[in-house]
């Protein structure tokens, strides 16, 4: 498990005097999850992945990872504390005087690790991010999926516990970016390595993470599985990762149903109609997939003069169905919203 | 008032002449190789973006640098005379040109070396030390390896420019294609010599160059 414990960052510069880049990041990382974490431009991404992947040293906080903590370590120590965290960068950061072979090498030659279990480990890795053949390549020679793929090769050449994806698609197209997300879901099942994948797009997180958590100003403002946050109606990250229509948000008589896996799928919205005899409209709403489950999110219109206590009363009985009704949200942060895609 | 010898008559010293050019500058370029990535190196590495920022290191020796940079070969022969007694025993031959064309090239490729060194994207040097490379593995296996293309480039002008000097080393009794010019081109006015020692030189830096451009196209993909 790696936990962010308090973590702050603030720059001295002579110029602007102090900067806080990062006020309270505050997060735990299950095993063996894909943690996303989205924030708009400006919120302190940056600065969180250079704290993670320890290239700056955090102003306040720990780092713990499996009960190390991270934070306060010799220059020696600091080296080994890397290797036990593998980044992969958005502008894969490949050595273009390398072979792809050698670029996945890499982290185990600075090591120190012999040739012969290296070349192993190459092979192994090659095949896992399905490079076979283009070994003896160069990256000049390689498309940006390649690229890419290479980068995650490497990063987890010398068995990382946590993978860091830094934008790890955001200088990709559209196909090769589900690609590569595919990938990464295949590598976190396989190896069983946790990620946590920094990035702006929503698309991203709705797609492959199993958690998320919102940076907002440097600090983590929401976190949680994405499963409880889709299904909460209360979320403001989990509207951001499934969206009802801005249009609706206080109509009266209108509530929100979300509805998970196989009770997406089955005939509750009539069920409903015909027990209470009501006239019911779906004004807005779909299934959408995210990551391997369905969300089934309705916004559904009432009438203004429902008896909200019958339909509540219904709901509690069916634990897989949730209910909110609009005019009791939050509107959800349009700021945020607007800056993330 | 004698025959002048003709360019077949001299071709003998132009021989000895074209060899003794060759040894000047091959053994002032080891010299010049080494230490001036050694100097680029300290330079890029003390920057203030570099690995190791050391504002007063870097500045003393880019001063040196400049320093060194900006006095005329010429100069630098007749002010180094005393150094060249020293280290190699004369200040007159090949051998002792060696030193002045040595010093004047350590700077020029050092400041070749550091920009070759600060093209190297910075991404891929704080790639490197995310995994855990030591400032010397970075600069071993990530900053040269990657620079080289641009280093070969660099070579190729630093090797030309030590052709130039070296012809310079004459004034010293240095010997070589220079030397030869001097003598038979400026106190014998004898132009087929002296057309011939051109002809050697700029043969000498079409090769030169045509091998290190050569060199650098042959590595396109490791760019």
């Amino acid at each position: 498990m790696i936990e962010f414990d308090h973590l702050a960052k603030t720059y001295t510069s002579q110029k602007h005097g102090d900067v806080q880049a990062l006020t309270d990041v505050t997060l735990s990382v299950p095993d063996g999850a894909i943690q996303g974490i989205v924030g708009p431009s400006g919120a302190g991404k940056s600065t969180l992945l250079r704290c993670l992947n320890l290239l700056e040293q955090p102003t306040g906080g720990r780092i713990v990872l499996n009960g190390d903590d991270l934070t306060t370590l010799s220059s020696a120590d600091l080296r080994a504390a890397r290797r036990r965290i593998g980044t992969v960068f958005q502008h894969f950061e490949l050595l273009h005087s390398r072979t792809v072979a050698d670029n996945i090498g890499l982290p185990l030659e600075l090591a120190g690790t012999e040739r012969k279990e290296r070349e192993a480990r190459i092979a192994e890795l090659v095949e896992l991010v399905g490079l076979q053949g283009r070994e003896h390549s160069f990256p000049s020679q390689l498309s940006g999926g390649q690229q890419q793929r290479v980068g995650i090769a490497r990063a987890l050449a010398a068995r990382p516990d946590v993978l860091l994806c830094d934008e790890p698609t955001s200088a990709l197209d559209p196909a090769t970016t589900s690609q590569i997300l595919d990938l990464l879901v295949h590598v976190n099942r396989s190896v069983g390595v946790t990620i946590v994948l920094i990035t702006h797009e929503l698309g991203v997180v709705r797609r492959i993470c199993t958690h998320a958590a919102l940076l907002d100003r440097g600090r983590i403002v929401e976190s949680g599985s994405v499963v409880d946050l889709v299904t909460d109606a209360g979320s403001a990250l989990g509207q951001l990762i499934a969206p009802i229509p801005a249009a609706l948000a206080g109509r009266p008589g209108v509530a929100l149903i979300t509805a998970l896996d196989e009770a997406a799928d089955q005939p509750w919205l009539s069920e409903l109609a015909r027990t209470f005899g009501l006239d019911i409209s779906v004004v807005a709403g779909g299934v959408e997939q995210i990551g391997e489950r369905h969300v089934g999110k309705l916004a559904v219109d009432f009438g203004a003069d429902v008896d909200r206590a019958r339909i509540e009363a219904y709901f509690a009985d069916h634990p897989q169905v949730h209910l909110a009704w609009l005019d009791r949200l939050h509107a959800p942060a349009t700021d945020i919203e607007e800056e993330l895609a | 008032m004698t025959e002048k010898v003709t360019w077949i008559q001299a071709l003998p010293e132009l021989w000895t002449a074209l060899l003794e050019t060759v040894y000047m500058v091959a053994v002032s370029f080891v010299i010049t190789f080494l230490l001036g990535v050694a100097l680029g190196v300290l330079l890029h590495v003390t920057d203030r973006r570099g690995l190791r920022p050391a504002p007063a290191v870097n500045q003393a020796l880019g001063t040196v640098v400049n320093v060194v940079r900006s006095m005329p070969f010429i100069v630098l022969l007749i002010l180094l005379l005393g150094l060249t007694r020293l280290i190699v025993g004369t200040a007159i031959g090949p051998t002792a040109a060696i030193v002045p064309l040595s010093i004047a090239g350590i700077p020029f490729f050092a400041r070749v070396v550091e920009n070759a060194l600060n093209e190297v994207p910075r991404g891929r040097v704080e790639a490197a030390t995310a995994m855990g490379a030591t400032d010397m593995q970075v600069i071993r296996k990530v900053l040269l390896p990657e620079a080289a293309s641009g280093i070969i480039a660099g070579s190729t002008l630093t090797l030309v420019m030590l052709v130039g000097s070296s012809a310079m080393a004459g004034v010293i009794g240095g010997g070589g294609l220079g030397d030869l010019a001097l003598v038979y081109g400026y106190q014998r006015f004898n132009n087929q010599v002296l057309l011939a020692c051109v002809i050697v030189l700029i043969v000498l830096v079409q090769g030169i160059q045509m091998s290190g451009d050569g060199w650098v196209r042959a590595r396109a993909h490791k760019r």
